[in-house]
């Protein structure tokens, strides 16, 4: 029982920081999820190597209930990936930003190698916002989002 | 004590220099991986090479006795690694989902290694026989036409590779001042201390006792491997104490269950223990009480033992308050022999016993993730996003 638990700790460790690595750098949704996936697999080794270091069961139990979580997180992440794919057709982590504002995109990914045009042409569907004005008083927002609220309502301002 | 301390200070430095010179190669190796064009020579000489650097690390400074499951788990750790690596670097999905699966298999094998066959069935059952079969359905039914353009191309892969190589090198400089000393003392303590809190009460069965068993080895042998870092004029009156103190506990360990008076001559022999019990070892059998003074005498020089090598003290857990307690505390706290066959059994009566609310909420939470899942695909008549 020498040392063993230093055993699982390293490779846990690394296939947490790989899996950390992936997720970062992949722009594929599936291989992301998969590389969350990778990061729980290095954390069920490092409690099967503390529990071995302890000589008890709480890392055990740990664990199953670690496959349970990650049983739930992929059919959730796979049932969102099927439903984001069948609205955009694409599974690129950088298309997923329909918030986003066309003329803010090249700031929005420092990190990203590609030139500023390829990162224009990647987001053909981002509206093009008015720059926002000075901050409106609370009173013109409750004009305007009530024009005509019904007379004698009880909701009423 | 000055050469001491520059001693330990150059030992970690050389240490924790062979961590972060093994750090930084994986980040080379990994940038050149992830860029443009396949260099499958370059990668396979970098991939050999880090691995070789931190295996070095590794049999120096983690090592198990057996050669045979030391070299298994090399094999299977190695494996799991470069799989790793090429899941993430792999361009086509399907063949990361594989490396996926790969990773999964070997995890099971170490998992087999450190004694934990039940988890080993339960990981491939859940991840290489469900998820990874759901991931490469969802990769079918997602799969454009040869590759797709966001799988050629990576966010920059440079700061992800250096910020996560700094993470595992600070892991592993902790983890190694923590866990890589052999350690058995800790397990043993906590054996110590539920014996004495089993023996503790009046009339307490001596012969249902539970002998601290680690791993099917006696806890002296351990104990007295642990003591083989311990050198100078300490580790020597350590020894002897652990020598006097195992006769004495095999002496009453054994003379449990017959009746024979050798508990009182002990009982007088060790007298600073025996005054601090002298109250309540009135109405024990001599036999409980001879058992319970060994004990302690053992569990103090584990404590010594435990002090001396640096390792962080023990938590001591608060008495039990009652026979209820003691009953549910022992069924997972100390599991009399951590052995193969009896572990899928303690398992199951853990999750069964000790987490049983937990085993409920896993249960709810799957059940509202199925929801989930199937609410999230409805097909709706909306507009299109």
């Amino acid at each position: 029982m020498t040392g063993v638990a230093m055993q699982f700790v390293v490779v846990g460790a690394s296939l947490f920081a790989l899996g950390a690595i992936g997720f970062l750098v992949r722009r594929n949704l599936i291989i992301m999820f998969l590389c969350i996936e990778l990061m729980l697999a290095g954390a069920t080794l490092n409690l099967v190597g503390f529990s071995r270091y302890h000589g008890n069961l709480q890392g055990h139990s740990m664990v199953i209930f670690l496959l349970a979580t990650a049983a739930c997180e992929s059919a959730v992440a796979l049932a969102l990936v099927v439903a984001i794919y069948t609205k955009t057709k694409t599974l690129d982590a950088a298309r997923i930003s329909m918030l986003n504002e066309r003329d803010h995109v090249p700031s929005k990914f420092p990190l990203d190698p590609s030139p500023a045009e390829a990162r224009v042409a990647d987001y053909p569907e981002s509206p093009s916002l008015a720059p926002a004005g000075p901050e409106p008083s609370v009173g013109e927002v409750i004009k305007s989002v009530r024009p005509a609220a019904p007379t004698g309502g009880r909701n009423r301002v | 004590m000055i050469v001491n301390f520059f001693d330990d200070l150059s030992r970690w430095a050389i240490r924790s220099g062979e961590i972060w010179l093994a750090m930084l190669a994986g980040v080379a190796i990994l940038v050149l991986l992830f860029a443009k064009g396949r260099r499958p020579l370059l990668a396979a000489a970098g991939t050999i090479g880090v691995v070789a650097l931190f295996a070095s690390w590794f049999v120096d400074h983690a090592s198990i006795e057996p050669w045979l499951s030391r070299l298994m788990f090399g094999v299977f750790a190695g494996l799991a690694i470069a799989a790793a690596v090429l899941m993430i670097v792999q361009r086509h999905p399907v063949y990361s989902a594989l490396y996926f699966a790969l990773v999964i298999l070997n995890t099971a094998g170490m998992f087999v290694l450190g004694s934990a066959p039940f988890l080993a069935a339960a990981v491939v059952i859940v991840y290489a026989g469900a998820i990874v079969v759901t991931f490469l359905f969802v990769v079918m039914l997602a799969q454009q036409s040869g590759l797709a353009a966001y799988d050629q191309r990576f966010w920059n892969p440079l700061p992800a590779s250096l910020a996560s190589g700094i993470l595992l090198g600070t892991i592993l400089t902790v983890a190694n001042g923590v866990y890589s000393r052999s350690s058995s003392t800790e397990a043993i303590l906590r054996r110590l201390e539920q014996l004495e809190r089993e023996l503790t009460p009046a009339n307490a069965s001596v012969a249902s006792a539970t002998e601290p068993k680690l791993l099917g080895k006696p806890y002296a042998d351990l104990l007295a491997s642990d003591l083989k870092d311990v050198g100078g004029l300490e580790g020597e009156q350590l020894r002897l104490a652990l020598a006097d103190a195992t006769t004495s506990w095999n002496a009453a360990w054994e003379g449990r269950l017959a009746g024979g008076r050798a508990g009182e001559t002990e009982l007088r022999a060790s007298p600073p223990a025996a005054m601090k019990q002298a109250t309540d070892v009135v109405e024990m059998s001599p036999q409980q009480s001879h058992l319970l003074l060994a004990t302690k005498k053992l569990h103090f020089v584990a404590r010594r033992i435990q002090s001396t090598r640096g390792a962080r003290p023990t938590v001591a857990l608060p008495p039990p308050a009652d026979a209820e307690r003691l009953s549910r505390e022992r069924s997972w706290l100390s599991t009399p022999n951590l052995d193969d066959k009896s572990m899928v059994r303690a398992l199951g009566r853990s999750l069964w016993g000790d987490y049983l609310l937990g085993i409920e909420l896993a249960g709810t939470l799957l059940l509202v993730a199925a929801v989930g899942a199937v609410a999230i695909n409805l097909r709706r008549k909306e507009a299109p996003l």
